[in-house]
């Protein structure tokens, strides 16, 4: 065809596509890529559009499915990595009385109702007492936390008939006692992540529909009473929050000799691509992947087994592996929230779980970026890391899933990744990779031999 | 913002292109100078002051040297006090400012080419601030160049003529230079940014010289394809701005390869700077050294770093060699002499790459693994990590093929190009974005 005189028709053709897709990316905006829209006036909405194609096209079946889960209702099975009969009571119980939310966090924050908030304070003074209460008729949400050090903390919140309670104490040392109650639909969180000391921790799910009870106390050392129940309406009625009381078995960390690590498994993103290309350890297997993201990360192509390339999904299906250290979390930095990464990291791990029962899950936070970085990028900045790290670090159980923190020895006395392992400020460089295997070395847990498990 | 941002492709282009055109023709320079100033304050308030302080500056020192354009002294005069005044300037923010203004590498050439244009009375000085501005400001080539000489374009800013076919020649441009630099050097820049976060000592040697290659395609791809786009935005608006790149890798020597590069610097250079010092018509000696000033005057213009004076003395080196016996035997010598070009060239631009001399060090050992300096190297890196990249070198080879130039020439106009160029953008735009808002998928390791 012949080009006429006089017109523009490659302008004109980009002008035109330029609207319509300005105009789809619009609408996509504040639908089905809402998420995606972040960046307020900073770039074209065009951006939007853009990013949601790129992600449905890398994202795997997977997060679809993670994401369904929040949509229609149901809540995820794992409730800090044991599966509790009475939570499970809650699941089933959750359809029969009609909608049913997710969890009470959402409901929480929701709008509706006369949501009656007296209370969110919070302790930072050692030995400080808080209480949350959110009650009413409708949402609300309760929240105490105690964040003091040494010392003892009395924390409690309470939820409402739709609401949350959420109770933290996150005292190195020291004991507490936290409670967190979630009324009729709703979540009861509480978590004591103290390193040492006691804490009696418990979390209850309400009554009517969907309750889901949360408690954690991944202290390594000293004793911890964790109550996590939800209940179901009718069939349940109340249930003895005692019944649930369990006291798993706890192992400590010990140093382990490179052999440990022949059914050793390492997925993880570009910073665990480097530890397997230049770390010189070879007896691991590692599944890694630049750009992994905990939303894709099954569907990952990067398994090689019998000389096949596999999706890691297909992978743990065929080969099983004494131990999975899995590092994900930064390229998720820049989408959704710290909830909406721990729900599908959550709902990862069990996964995990799932298809390697036998499997020791070594959760690690996820490594510090270099000063400059974290203080100068809205989105990949330490604080932000750690934030995602306390509530990686939460999964732990002290039975099956254990968290490690590289952060301990590749940051400088700022706190930051130190600026003599890092180029790019975000990666080790080749020669400090081998790093986070003598960091593994030196925090193994062997389960094999009963007298390390501690009272 | 860049040219390639997408604030500009989707924001300040469409909004200005709109305005330009829908103007009175009287009126458009006025339009072209307003956004230009945006332009530039949308990068840095505090530049778009520096920028108008100098053409202001400049255009009374020039309204000056007309006053009394008959005596000689009178106008060596304010020409001394405006290339103090511009040289300071641009000394003074390159050494001891924090941030470089956006573009005052490039309009000081430009403003510089007027001074001495009008010294020279080879063209007369402008006749408004507005086309001074203009002249100097005007955004397509405000920040990265090319840079153009006063008497080849003021004529330009006072009068020119806008057709379809420029148009769509230029909206071409645009579009393939987006696709060079977004496409083709933004990737090849994940290869060399790769190699610096696994740190020198832990590269290969093959990877060494695949990182070389990888930095010389990426800088040649990233400064051809804005070039490019300065120049199709320019021929929107009715100019003729000069090409910056004539296929420099089929250059047969060091010396007609920088008569391929970055065109419009050399070309300043030849005729404000070289050819003054007398060329190379006052004797052999002599030509050594203002080849050695003018290298070493490029190398300093390149950057701060002791790196760059060795980058341009190395150059400068080879040029002057060329000029005493090398030259004859690379014409001599057709394969060696391409050879020689493509050995060189990326060692060269290793040197003006790395801006620390203990890392250059540590490259060069790399390269030439003769003393080893290498921690954890993989001995496979170059296998895994180059698969990514066999595709975007073979595809900086194929446009840069003289066949390519044949089939852009005879074929830019059809449909077929027409499709191909469009859908170009759009995966440009989508590259754009996602490695924007994912800066570890996209520079991730």
């Amino acid at each position: 065809m012949k080009i006429r005189k006089h017109t523009t028709p490659l302008l004109s053709c980009l002008a035109a596509s330029m609207l319509c897709a300005n105009f789809v990316a619009a609408l996509s905006a504040h639908g089905a890529y809402q998420k995606y829209n972040t960046d307020g006036w900073g770039q074209p909405i065009i951006a939007v559009l853009m990013q949601g194609l790129s992600h449905q096209r890398t994202d795997s079946g997977f997060s679809v499915l993670a994401s369904g889960k929040s949509s229609t209702g149901e809540i995820p099975d794992v409730l800090a990595g044991q599966p509790d009969p009475g939570v499970s009571g809650s699941v089933s119980g959750g359809p029969v009385n009609g909608s049913g939310d997710a969890s009470g966090d959402r409901q929480g924050v929701g709008t509706s109702g006369s949501g009656n908030n007296t209370d969110d304070s919070s302790g930072d003074a050692p030995g400080s007492d808080s209480v949350g209460f959110g009650d009413g008729n409708g949402n609300g949400s309760g929240n105490a936390q105690s964040p003091g050090t040494p010392g003892s903390g009395n924390n409690a919140g309470f939820g409402g008939s739709n609401g949350s309670g959420d109770a933290q104490n996150p005292g190195t040392s020291g004991s507490g006692n936290n409670t967190g109650f979630g009324g009729s639909n709703g979540s009861g969180d509480a978590q004591n992540p103290g390193t040492s000391g006691s804490g009696n921790n418990a979390g209850f799910g309400g009554s009517n529909g969907n309750g889901s009870g949360n408690a954690q106390n991944p202290g390594i050392s000293g004793s911890g009473n964790n109550a996590g129940s939800g209940f179901g309406n009718g069939s349940h009625g109340q249930e003895n929050p005692d019944a649930a009381l369990d006291q798993p078995k706890q192992y400590a960390f010990t140093e382990v000799t490179p052999d440990y690590f022949d059914d050793a498994l390492f997925i993880g993103d570009s910073r665990v691509e480097g530890v397997k290309l230049y770390s010189g350890w070879d007896n691991l297997t590692y599944y890694a992947e630049n750009g992994m993201t905990v939303y894709n990360m099954f569907q990952s192509k990067t398994a090689q087994v019998d000389g096949q390339t596999l999706t890691i999904e297909e992978a743990l299906q065929k080969r099983s592996f004494g131990k999975i250290y899995l590092e994900i979390g930064i390229n998720e930095m820049g989408t959704g929230t710290v909830d909406s990464f721990m729900e599908a990291y959550e709902a990862a791990v069990a996964h995990l779980q799932e298809l390697q029962p036998d499997a020791i899950i070594y959760v690690c936070g996820i490594m510090y970026v270099k000063q400059t970085r974290s203080e100068s990028d809205p989105i990949f900045n330490n604080p932000a890391i750690q934030e995602k790290n306390d509530r990686i670090a939460a999964l732990a159980d002290g039975e099956n899933i254990f968290y490690l923190d590289i952060n301990e020895v590749v940051t400088d006395e700022s706190g930051h990744l130190n600026p003599d392992y890092t180029w790019d400020e975000v990666h080790l460089l080749g020669k400090y990779d081998v790093i986070w295997l003598e960091y593994f070395s030196s925090h193994g847990i062997v389960k094999d031999a009963g007298d390390k498990s501690l009272p | 913002m860049g040219l390639s941002d997408l604030n500009f492709l989707f924001r300040f282009l469409p909004v200005f292109l709109l305005l330009y055109f829908l103007c009175p023709i009287k009126y458009r320079n006025a339009v072209l100078l307003g956004a230009s100033v945006i332009f530039c304050a949308l990068s840095s308030l505090q530049g778009t002051a520096v920028l108008l302080v100098s053409v202001t500056v400049n255009y009374g020192l020039l309204r000056a040297m007309d006053f009394n354009q008959t005596s000689a002294a009178w106008r060596k005069g304010w020409l001394a006090i405006a290339v103090l005044f511009q040289a300071g300037l641009l000394c003074y923010y390159k050494y001891r400012a924090g941030a470089l203004p956006p573009g005052i590498s490039f309009y000081t050439f430009a403003l510089l080419s007027a001074d001495i244009d009008v010294y020279r009375k080879e063209e007369r000085p402008p006749k408004s601030w507005m086309e001074f501005g203009i002249f100097t400001a005007m955004f397509p080539k405000l920040l990265s160049g090319p840079i153009t000489q006063y008497r080849h374009t003021i004529e330009q800013v006072r009068k020119r003529r806008v057709t379809a076919r420029n148009i769509e020649y230029g909206v071409s441009q645009v579009v393939l230079g987006l696709a060079f630099k977004v496409i083709i050097a933004d990737t090849l820049g994940i290869l060399w940014r790769q190699i610096q976060t696994i740190g020198f000592e832990s590269i290969s040697t093959p990877f060494a010289w695949m990182g070389a290659a990888a930095y010389s395609v990426q800088l040649f791809f990233d400064f051809q394809g804005y070039s490019l786009m300065a120049v199709g935005l320019g021929s929107i608006l009715g100019f003729q701005l000069p090409q910056n790149f004539d296929h420099p890798y089929r250059a047969r020597s060091i010396s007609e390869y920088y008569r391929r590069w970055h065109i419009s610097l050399g070309r300043w250079f030849r005729d404000y700077l070289y050819i003054p010092l007398g060329g190379s018509r006052a004797g052999t000696g002599r030509t050594i050294f203002n080849l050695l000033a003018v290298w070493l005057v490029t190398g300093i213009w390149h950057g701060v770093t002791l790196n760059f004076l060795l980058w341009g003395l190395t150059l400068g080196f080879f040029i002057v060699m060329e000029k005493l016996w090398l030259g004859r035997f690379l014409d001599a010598h057709k394969v060696f002499s391409h050879l020689y070009v493509w050995f060189l060239i990326p060692l060269t631009w290793v040197i003006f790459a790395v801006t620390d001399l203990e890392g250059l060090r540590i490259y060069f050992t790399r390269l030439f693994p003769f003393q080893d300096t290498s921690i954890a190297v993989n001995a496979r890196d170059w296998v895994i990590h180059g698969k990514s990249y066999a595709g975007f070198f073979l595809a900086a080879f194929a446009v840069s093929c003289p066949a390519a130039d044949f089939i852009w020439k005879k074929f830019w106009n059809t449909l077929a190009a027409k499709v191909v160029l469009f859908c170009l953008f759009w995966v440009c735009v989508y590259r754009i974005v996602n490695g924007l808002h994912n800066p570890f998928l996209y520079l991730g390791f």
